[in-house]
């Protein structure tokens, strides 16, 4: 795709606050665009995944949700192409790089803010009566998020013998890296078996460090066209092939890369479950190995398949993907700071639940 | 108790399996063209796209698949901690429901009994061991 992102912004991430969930919008999207370099009259694109995925959310515009219709008020601009879409980042990354690549604009900015209520369970679900899918689940206590994960990992288990002291590997590793990401809720906060091993349970064999922590805070992207990216002459990360939906393992052919040829994968962990699944899906580790590769370090800084050098959203916070877009475009952008690593060509991201993810390649030249 | 618990609301997809199920009787859509089973409910098969799925009984046994134990209250009116199972049904082409497993000490893989119980309510799947007799 002829797109790159070429800035990211954010702001601090946070367990409750006292400021609207529009001013962290709008700091995210002014970050990013400085880190462009572009002005606000540069904007004529605006891609928004607003939704409030939590069972308590209220999906009030400006309150626990940020429309495309109040970003572009809020910010003054007046871009020719805004959309909301119900995907999370991954894919608003792949709708935005494919608004540029078609022409309909050549510099696209992209928001993502989450909220956390305070004063109510993020999770709880309190409806009385229920319709569609959600008609056989709820009413036997499936809730609206741990226990469909818990049961794929259950099975995993199961079927391949892993255990929690291996998950320990995955969510220790992430909130070492945590710690070389200035965003990170849980940064200088390593995490020791023993406080692991004796966490309560949330939706057992998930426990309480095996699940993202809410946060209210938002990122930003701008995404520009190939050409505009050349003009501004800075690192970019161009954005080689996106595939998602059903189908994000089809991210290689598109990509004319192998899995191997991957070097730093950044992989939505909102559940630490989700780690194993996407490395065997995307064919990073083979079926049934990914616990075992990560327990002997592979995900690490300086491993075989760096994961999550942000901390992942198990480090970082709930940013429900946006954090690992974010890092996907730093390290092919070679931006990461000290977590960069080194020599990246190709840099994945994956984001989001086994019915519905994307998946792209971000590489810090065009081809 | 936290509130009261949710009630499914039959619609017009749905209405047959839960009529069934106060009768403590379980069935699923399938394809009369190509045999395939579908659950949730469709309006269309997925695999033919005719509109031709019809309900058919099926039988109240299956084997658990998965199971999750749920230990802070995500639900109202469904107080943690409890087992949740997830049962194939026989006979299907690998239908998974999703109910209270009572034989909580079940492993993955073993046979169970599927029933439908009044629970506050509401009819729910209800999973448990295979009593003597039974396959």
């Amino acid at each position: 795709m002829r797109a790159a992102v070429v800035g990211v912004g954010g702001t601090e991430l946070v367990r409750s606050t006292d400021l609207s969930l529009l001013h962290f919008g709008v700091e995210a999207a002014k970050a990013a665009l400085a880190d462009a370099g572009l002005g606000w009259d540069d904007i004529d694109g605006y891609v928004g995944s607003p939704a409030a995925p939590n069972h308590a959310a209220v999906h009030r515009d400006g309150i626990d949700e940020l429309s495309a219709a109040l970003m572009t008020r809020a910010l003054g601009i007046s871009p020719s192409y805004a959309i909301d879409i119900a995907g999370m980042p991954a894919a608003g990354l792949a709708t935005a790089a494919a608004v540029v690549d078609a022409g309909l604009c050549r510099a696209v900015l992209m928001v993502r803010a989450m909220y956390n209520p305070t004063g109510e369970r993020y999770s709880f679900a309190n409806s009385t009566h229920v319709g569609g899918p959600e008609q056989f689940t709820l009413p036997v206590g499936v809730g609206p998020a741990g226990a469909r994960h818990a049961q794929w990992l259950a099975r995993y288990q199961a079927q391949y013998g892993a255990n929690r002291a291996h998950m320990y590997h995955v969510v220790e590793t992430f909130r070492e890296h945590a710690s070389l990401n200035e965003y990170a809720y849980w940064r200088n906060q390593p995490l020791s078996f023993d406080e692991y091993m004796s966490a309560r349970w949330i939706c057992e064999p998930l426990c309480l460090y095996d699940c993202d922590l809410p946060i209210t805070g938002a990122a930003a992207l701008v995404v520009v066209s190939a050409e505009l990216a050349r003009e501004l002459s800075r690192p970019a990360a161009y954005v080689r092939a996106a595939s998602g939906a059903t189908r994000p393992e089809h991210l290689f052919e598109r990509a004319h890369v192998s899995p191997s040829e991957v070097d730093v994968a950044q992989i939505y962990d909102g559940y630490a479950s989700f780690v194993y699944l996407w490395l065997e899906r995307l064919k990073l580790a083979p079926q049934g190995t990914a616990f075992r590769m990560a327990a002997e370090g592979a995900l690490r800084i300086g491993g075989k398949l760096p994961t999550n050098t942000f901390g992942g959203a198990l480090g970082e916070g709930r940013l429900h993907g946006m954090g690992h877009v974010r890092e996907a475009a730093l390290q092919a952008m070679g931006r990461a700071g000290p977590r960069q690593v080194a020599g990246v060509r190709n840099s994945l991201v994956v984001v989001g639940i086994p019915e519905s993810a994307w998946a792209l390649i971000l590489s810090p030249t065009i081809t | 108790m936290t509130g009261l618990r949710p009630h499914p609301v039959p619609d017009t997809l749905t209405s047959p399996y839960w009529a069934a199920a106060r009768e403590n009787e379980l069935v699923l859509q399938r394809c009369s063209l190509c045999r395939h089973d579908v659950f949730p409910p469709l309006s269309h098969c997925p695999s033919c796209r005719q509109n031709s799925l019809e309900w058919v009984p099926r039988p109240k046994t299956g084997t658990l698949r998965s199971k999750v134990r749920t230990h802070s209250t995500v639900v109202a009116g469904i107080d943690a901690p409890y087992w949740t199972g997830w049962v194939e049904v026989d006979e299907t082409t690998g239908i998974e429901l999703v109910g209270f497993l009572e034989a909580d000490d079940a492993s993955i893989g073993d046979r169970v009994v599927i029933e439908f119980e009044e629970r506050e309510g509401v009819w729910s799947l209800v999973f448990d061991r295979v009593r003597e007799g039974e396959s």
